[in-house]
């Protein structure tokens, strides 16, 4: 039981990092709640999260997305959605990702390339040609 | 004979080809499907349609679920909230976290079963797809909004298509392919016909996260409807309610967690606060001290029982 629960120090950088990022703070003094993502980790048997880790990691997430063309406060928001979990599955890894982007391809596949996907269409395994069924 | 080499190339190729793509995953048993009681075929007609713009397959996807759910968005607006310029695309995670801030309850599904059977309930199914290859990969998003088990086909609102029909061994491989992902998005109320319970707590729980505590709490109490002894769904509901200021209805929901859970401690500290709030301050600190009793003397639990302490100072 002990593991699972936050040590004083990762909450109060929790909360740091939640009024840093402007998001849902919790005041000070309401920073001794269990929130519920706490919650469904000891629930789970799961053990706790680093706070200081999750911190830097959604900092760093932040400037990458701001390096890549996200206005600041955007990419704000959009870090503050994501779960420790969440966060740990990108830290490090927006700019290799995959990216939807869906049309388009056709610039890029030139000759050889475009004979192959042809036929990996015509036998099922991509769905690029439209005109393809 | 340039003739004749070029010929031979091409059917070297395409064996290469056939020995890279084979699937990893087996095919789905159509036969299994029906089985399993799902209808041999659905559509929901009434999934609007926004043709993606360049490179926006993500945003108009995302759109078109959410309008589905009943909120009146553009394409445009959703662009702003998930599409990264850097990448020239849209990145699964903000497909996720845009759900969650427009108060939906945002649930990841991770088989092909599951997709199926969402929209047999009605629920359209947001799907990442590599229509290429892994080593020429054409990512994309789309939503999927039927299926028929007989023609062995899955419809889709895919790019500028309003009706995509693809075959769904096709599909199973894109979708493989595309590192096996799909998001069901539903008005906070509603729930997934699919899935197990810990993904939609994660969900709801999502939505505290980014401030939307009414529509967290309209998602817990969902959740106990079909999940009445929930404990994660009460300590939801008590900290959604708590979070919009009823402290009344956050001990209510925390004391019915404790009715079946004694042992945890984490319910009386949450229940500590929710009843300190309501100028209860005498039971706060004997709840406070349940918890520490229980934690077997947590730092976490003795800090939250020495500030209400002081606040009776």
């Amino acid at each position: 039981m002990k593991r699972n629960t936050p040590s004083l120090r990762a909450l109060s950088l929790a909360t740091a990092a939640a009024i840093m990022f402007g998001a849902t703070a919790p005041m000070p003094a309401r920073a001794a709640m269990v929130s519920t993502d706490q919650a469904l980790a000891t629930l789970a048997g799961e053990t706790e999260r680093a706070a200081v880790i999750s911190f830097l990691a959604r900092d760093d997430i932040r400037g990458e997305m701001i390096q890549l063309g996200v206005d600041p406060a955007e990419a704000t928001e959009r870090v503050a959605s994501l779960s420790d979990a969440e966060i740990e599955n990108i830290a490090g890894r927006i700019d290799e990702l995959p990216a939807g982007e869906g049309l388009g391809i056709l610039i890029g596949a030139a000759g050889l390339v475009f004979i192959i996907l042809l036929i990996t269409d015509i036998i099922g395994a991509t769905n690029v040609f439209t005109f393809v069924r | 004979m340039r003739w004749f080499t070029g010929r031979v190339l091409l059917v070297v190729c395409a064996v290469i080809l056939a020995a890279c793509v084979a699937p990893r995953q087996a095919s789905p048993n159509l036969s299994t499907f029906a089985a399993a009681g799902l209808p041999l075929r659905a559509e929901l007609t009434d999934v609007p349609f926004f043709p993606q713009e360049d490179l926006y397959c993500g945003p108009a996807a995302l759109a078109s679920a959410l309008v589905w759910s009943g909120l009146p968005v553009t394409q445009a607006d959703i662009a702003d909230q998930v599409f990264t310029p850097g990448r020239s695309g849209t990145l699964r995670s903000d497909v996720l976290a845009a759900a969650r801030r427009n108060g939906r309850l945002a649930v990841p599904l991770t088989s092909l079963d599951d997709i199926l059977v969402e929209i047999a309930a009605g629920n359209p199914v947001i799907v990442f797809q590599n229509l290429a290859l892994d080593w020429f990969p054409q990512w994309h998003f789309a939503i999927a909004v039927g299926y028929d088990l007989e023609r062995g086909e899955i419809i889709l609102r895919s790019g500028r298509q309003f009706r995509r029909v693809t075959s769904l061994k096709t599909f199973a491989r894109t979708w493989e392919r595309g590192e096996r992902w799909a998001l069901v998005v539903l008005p906070p109320g509603d729930l997934p016909a699919s899935t197990d319970q810990k993904p939609i707590l994660q969900a709801a729980a999502g939505l505290e996260r980014v401030g939307r505590n009414g529509d967290a709490a309209t998602a817990y109490t969902a959740i106990l409807d079909r999940w009445p002894d929930s404990v994660g769904g009460r300590v939801g509901l008590g900290n959604a309610r708590y979070a919009l200021g009823d402290f009344a209805g956050a001990a209510a929901a925390l004391r019915a967690a404790i009715d079946g859970n004694p042992q945890m401690p984490m319910l009386w500290n949450n229940l500590a606060y929710a009843l300190a709030e309501q100028g209860r301050l005498d039971e706060a600190i004997a709840a406070a001290e349940e918890a520490v009793l229980r934690s077997g003397n947590a730092d976490a639990y003795r800090a939250t029982l020495s500030e209400l302490l002081a606040r009776g100072v």
